[in-house]
C-alpha cells in the first residue's frame, strides 16, 4: 500500500506507540494508528529531523495521544500481569503479618478443604452430576460415591489424607504439579458442592415403586397415549382437520412439544401451528404430500337412529 | 505561562477552525496551524483532538487512497461542529476581552 515505505525508525516508533495502546479496544487503536502512519511516512518525507527530535519518544506522544483524545490512562496489560502482581501482593502480606505458624494453619485447613472436595468431585463423577445419589441423604453434606455401609465416610477419610500427603510432598518439592492438578480439580468441585449445600434436595423416598402411578403425560385413553384421532360423521364419512377442545377451552393438542417435520400441521395466519387438528397426517417423507388423505383404521360406523340436532323441531 | 498550556485549552477551538476552513488531514491540520502561527502544538494532541471531534460528532471523516504513501483520513466538519464553533467564538470574543481589558493598562506600563 505504500510506495513512500515507513523508515525503520518510523517503524519501531510505530510499533512501541501500538504497544502504549495496547489497552484500546482494537477498533480505535488502529484508527489512532492509521492516522499516525502516514503522517510518520510524511514526516520521514521530509527528511532531515530525527523523529524523536521532531515527536518526542514513542511514550510521551502516546500519552499525549491519550490525553487530548479524552481517553484514560493506560491500565494493566493483561490479566496475568494483574494475577502476579496479586500473588506477589499475597507473598509480601504473608511475608509481614503471619508467621510460620499460621500459614501452616493455613495450608492444613486448605488440605482438609481439598480433600472434601475431591471426594465431591469423585463421588460427582462415579454418581453422574448433578445426580443427588451423589450425596449422602442423612448427612447432606457426606459424598456419596455409590459405596454401602461405611464407604462414603471412609472414601471420604482417605481423599483427605491424599490431600495431606499430597500437600506435604509439594511442601517438599516433590509432585508439585500433581499438588496444583488436586487443588485445580477441587477448586472447580467448589461449584457443585455449594450448589448442592445452598439447596439441598427434600425428602426422599426409600422405595424403589412409586407409590401412585404418574399420569401419561400428554393425551391418554385409559393410561395409554393416544397418538391421533379419527372423527367420521354419522354417516361414516371420515372427517379432516377437526379441531378438538375441552369444556374448559384447552385445545386437544397431541403431541405439541415435539415438531415432526413430516407431520402435516395446520398452520395459523400468524404462522402458529396447530396441533389439536385431527386426524393428524403425515406427509411422504421429505414431501409437502399426504398420498393417502383418508387413510384410517377400518371402522364400522353403526346406523343410527336418533334425528340430527339440527332437524330436530322444537 | 508557556504558550503549550495556553494552548491546551483552545486546542479544540483552533483545530475545528482550520477544518472548518478546508477538510484536511491530520499533517495537514498540523501544518496550518503552525502557519498560522501556533508553532508550539504537539502533533500527537493535532491527532487527539481530532479523533475527540470526530467521537463527539463534531467533524465527519473519509479515507482517501494515495498512490504515494498510506491513505489519508480526512476531516471536515458537521453541522454540529459549525454549532460549536459559533458557541465557542462567540465566547472566546467575550474571554479575549476581559483578558484584553486586564492587560491593557500594564501593557503599556511595558510598552
Amino acid at each position: 500500500m505504500t510506495t513512500i515505505a515507513l523508515t525503520p525508525e518510523g517503524e519501531a516508533f510505530l510499533a512501541r506507540v501500538r504497544d502504549e495502546l495496547a489497552d484500546l479496544p482494537p477498533d480505535e487503536r488502529d484508527e489512532l494508528l492509521e492516522d499516525i502512519e502516514s503522517h510518520l511516512a510524511e514526516v520521514a518525507g521530509e527528511g532531515d529531523v530525527a523523529l524523536a527530535a521532531r515527536l518526542g519518544s514513542a511514550e510521551e506522544f502516546a500519552q499525549e495521544l491519550r490525553n487530548s483524545a479524552g481517553l484514560p490512562p493506560r491500565v494493566a496489560p493483561s490479566s496475568s500481569s494483574r494475577l502476579i502482581r496479586a500473588r506477589a501482593w499475597l507473598d509480601r502480606a504473608a511475608l509481614r503479618g503471619q508467621s510460620l505458624r499460621t500459614q501452616l494453619d493455613a495450608a492444613l485447613v486448605w488440605r482438609l478443604a481439598r480433600g472434601w472436595l475431591l471426594a465431591v468431585a469423585f463421588a460427582l463423577v462415579i454418581g453422574g452430576l448433578g445426580d443427588t445419589s451423589a450425596w449422602g441423604h442423612t448427612h447432606i453434606w457426606l459424598p456419596h460415591p455409590g459405596l454401602r455401609g461405611y464407604g462414603a465416610p471412609l472414601a471420604l477419610a482417605a481423599f483427605v489424607v491424599l490431600s495431606i500427603w499430597l500437600g506435604r510432598r509439594a511442601a517438599a518439592g516433590h509432585g508439585v504439579r500433581l499438588d496444583r492438578a488436586a487443588s485445580a480439580l477441587a477448586v472447580i468441585a467448589v461449584v457443585p458442592a455449594a450448589w448442592h449445600l445452598d439447596s439441598p434436595p427434600q425428602a426422599h423416598f426409600y422405595s424403589s415403586t412409586p407409590m401412585i402411578s404418574a399420569p401419561t403425560p400428554g393425551l391418554a385413553f385409559n393410561g395409554v397415549e393416544v397418538s391421533n384421532i379419527f372423527p367420521f360423521d354419522r354417516n361414516g364419512k371420515p372427517l379432516n382437520d377437526v379441531m378438538l377442545y375441552l369444556a374448559d377451552g384447552q385445545p386437544l393438542n397431541v403431541a405439541a412439544h415435539v415438531v415432526d417435520h413430516n407431520r402435516r400441521y395446520l398452520v395459523t395466519r400468524r404462522g402458529d401451528r396447530v396441533y389439536n387438528s385431527f386426524p393428524v397426517r403425515y406427509f411422504d417423507p421429505g414431501t409437502t404430500r399426504v398420498t393417502h388423505p383418508t387413510a384410517g383404521p377400518a371402522v364400522h360406523v353403526p346406523k343410527v337412529l336418533t334425528p340430527p340436532l339440527g332437524s330436530q323441531t322444537p | 505561562m508557556d504558550t503549550s498550556q495556553m494552548l491546551k485549552g483552545v486546542i479544540d477551538v483552533a483545530v475545528l477552525a482550520v477544518v472548518a476552513d478546508e477538510d484536511g488531514y491530520g499533517y495537514d491540520v498540523v501544518r496550518r496551524l503552525r502557519a498560522r502561527g501556533l508553532a508550539d502544538v504537539a502533533d500527537a494532541s493535532v491527532y487527539g483532538t481530532l479523533r475527540r471531534l470526530y467521537a463527539a460528532g463534531a467533524l465527519t471523516s473519509y479515507v482517501v487512497p494515495s498512490e504515494e504513501g498510506p491513505h489519508r483520513r480526512y476531516y471536515g466538519v458537521s453541522d454540529r461542529g459549525r454549532e460549536l464553533l459559533a458557541e465557542w467564538s462567540a465566547r472566546w470574543r467575550t474571554f479575549v476581552q476581559a483578558i484584553d481589558g486586564l492587560l491593557a493598562p500594564h501593557t503599556e506600563v511595558l510598552g
